[in-house]
């Protein structure tokens, strides 16, 4: 019922989908994600077709370039505050893009085909596992409370001596580590890799995964990523075949923006928060009851 | 011995002067109040000594180090904790959670060795939770572990934001305005929770409107008017000062 190609896009994307929750988990909004993804798949791209690096040094290379770029621009850019973070890592994407379609080494505008495939099944479910285990091993860490407690109040973080915009680089750095090897894995997967890959759509994708998902557990964001993967293949396969000679681009795009809406309606956080327990609600003491108004 | 010595504060905003060269000082094991009309400055003066805001002018001293040029999380490592007069609860963390956050400081582990699983994390982490809990029981929440920070009733609130504070441990413990709302009965609780942490040694600034909770517990007082500090003494001396009950009742006619 679900295809290879399928298969292997859902590992991609719980990949990317996990590199925003990382942000997202000390309460920053980095839509820089798809602009590393690029910096990988392009990077990963060159060194195998142009310089004919082996694989595995390939991938350690789309790995720690784009951390390296992370680390450059994350530096100014994190004291940013909400949508002002989002706009600056937006624009990343774009000087990005327009980079790539200016070098003669990239392909310009029509981007580079005919890659030749090497990313391996067993490949994309070790970069998965180890993407899980860090993000699981986070929670109940120093590292993972004082991502949360950045989450929930910075200024009070800083004041417990929670190094702020430390911890908030390490989260988009390691973003960027398992964005960049969502990158290269993909352009190796798929062969055909085009500038238009990673700007705004690409990057709105992943946000979406998270959205869809709940970000409040790092599985969260991996269900988003995978039923976002696979509803659209069913639908094609199954459902809609018949009714209309439907293309993938736009209907994916709809059904996205649909789920999307219906999520943020009626789950605000999440499909995860299906799952998860309910918080358990003390019972009030008597002689501790009903709070006199602040002065 | 002084653990704080604050010498000609001042903060301007903009042509406001918020506070204007005050100097107090806090000794070890004393708690100090803070005390003073509404907008005296109190707030401000706790926000330069945190380092959420940078001073104007004037030093503050700290166990032998300058606090006044260092970032807030570097003043909170050197060992001052604060609460907040508008209770600033890690809202989605439960109440255990939210003392284990205060553990930050004394905590090691890199997370790298806890991704190989290193017996020494999970020790450390076991002791920052055992340290946590036995906090929550310190004040009065012991069974409260499991329940979200926000649902817990106001004075409970209140309690379980001094313990985040005193779970890193401080030298000095800043509280803002800890009776703010509290009710006859939650303020009791309060005063024999300061008193208590008195009695194990712990340093207090104290701010508070409250002159039952400020007689009750300082060992001394520092009253702000207007940013500038009109008088310092014992409880007793600051109750019979004439320009006190002036700044807080006014001018004779």
């Amino acid at each position: 019922m679900i295809g290879e190609s399928t298969r292997q896009l859902m590992a991609i994307n719980a990949l990317l989908a996990l590199s925003i929750y990382l942000t997202l988990a000390c309460g920053q909004l980095s839509l820089a994600n798809a602009a590393f993804m690029g910096i990988g798949a392009y990077l990963g791209t060159v060194l195998t077709l142009n310089a004919g690096w082996p694989f595995w040094a390939t991938i350690l290379a789309a790995i720690i370039v784009p951390m390296a770029v992370a680390a450059l621009v994350g530096w100014p850019s994190l004291r940013l505050r909400g949508v002002f973070l989002a706009i600056a890592t937006l624009g990343l994407g774009e000087v990005l893009r327009v980079v790539i379609v200016n070098l003669k080494l990239t392909g310009g505008a029509e981007g580079i085909s005919s890659i030749s495939v090497k990313t391996q099944d067993w490949q994309l479910a070790l970069a998965l596992a180890v993407a899980l285990y860090l993000t699981w091993r986070l929670r109940g860490s120093r590292m993972g409370y004082a991502f949360e407690a950045i989450r929930e109040d910075e200024t009070v973080a800083r004041t417990m001596g929670i190094n702020t915009t430390r911890y908030k680089l390490i989260a988009f750095v390691l973003g960027a580590a398992l964005a960049g090897l969502a990158g290269v894995l993909k352009a190796h997967l798929f062969r055909t890799i085009a500038p238009g890959d990673y700007g705004f759509v690409q990057a709105v994708d992943i946000l979406t995964f998270a959205v869809v998902g709940g970000s409040a557990s790092f599985l969260g964001p991996v269900l988003g990523a995978f039923l976002l993967t696979i509803l659209p293949e069913l639908l094609r396969s199954n459902l809609l075949r018949g009714v209309a000679n439907l293309q993938a681009g736009w209907q994916t795009l709809l059904l996205n923006g649909i789920i999307l809406l219906l999520v943020i309606l009626f789950l605000p956080n999440g499909l995860i928060s299906l799952f998860t327990r309910q918080w358990r609600r003390p019972i009030p003491l008597a002689s501790e009851q009903a709070p006199s108004e602040a002065t | 011995m002084t653990l704080l010595r604050v010498e000609n504060l001042t903060r301007r905003f903009g042509g406001v002067v918020a506070v204007d060269e005050v100097s107090f000082g806090v000794e070890t094991g004393e708690i100090v109040g803070l005390i003073g009309p509404n907008g005296a400055g109190k707030t401000t003066v706790i926000n330069l000594l945190t380092g959420l805001l940078p001073p104007s002018s004037g030093q503050i001293e700290f166990a032998g180090q300058r606090l006044d040029s260092l970032a807030a999380h570097q003043i909170a490592a050197a060992g001052v904790a604060r609460t907040y007069q508008n209770i600033r609860l890690f809202r989605g963390l439960s109440a255990l959670d939210n003392v284990i956050v205060g553990t930050h400081l004394r905590t090691r582990a890199p997370f790298a060795a806890r991704l190989a699983f290193v017996p020494a994390v999970r020790r450390e982490e076991a002791a920052a939770r055992e340290s946590a809990r036995a906090l929550l029981g310190r004040v009065n929440l012991g069974g409260r572990e499991a329940a979200r920070a926000t649902s817990l009733p106001y004075g409970e609130q209140r309690r379980l934001e001094i313990a985040r504070a005193l779970a890193a441990q401080p030298k000095l413990l800043l509280l803002d305005e800890p009776a703010a709302g509290m009710n006859p009965a939650e303020m009791d609780v309060l005063i024999q929770l300061i008193r208590s942490l008195r009695d194990e040694g712990q340093t207090i600034l104290l701010i508070e409107h409250n002159m039952q909770v400020v007689m009750g517990v300082c060992d001394r007082i520092v009253v702000l008017s207007f940013g500038r500090k009109i008088a310092e003494g014992t409880p007793a001396e600051i109750s019979r000062n004439k320009d006190v009950i002036t700044a807080y009742l006014g001018e004779e006619e």
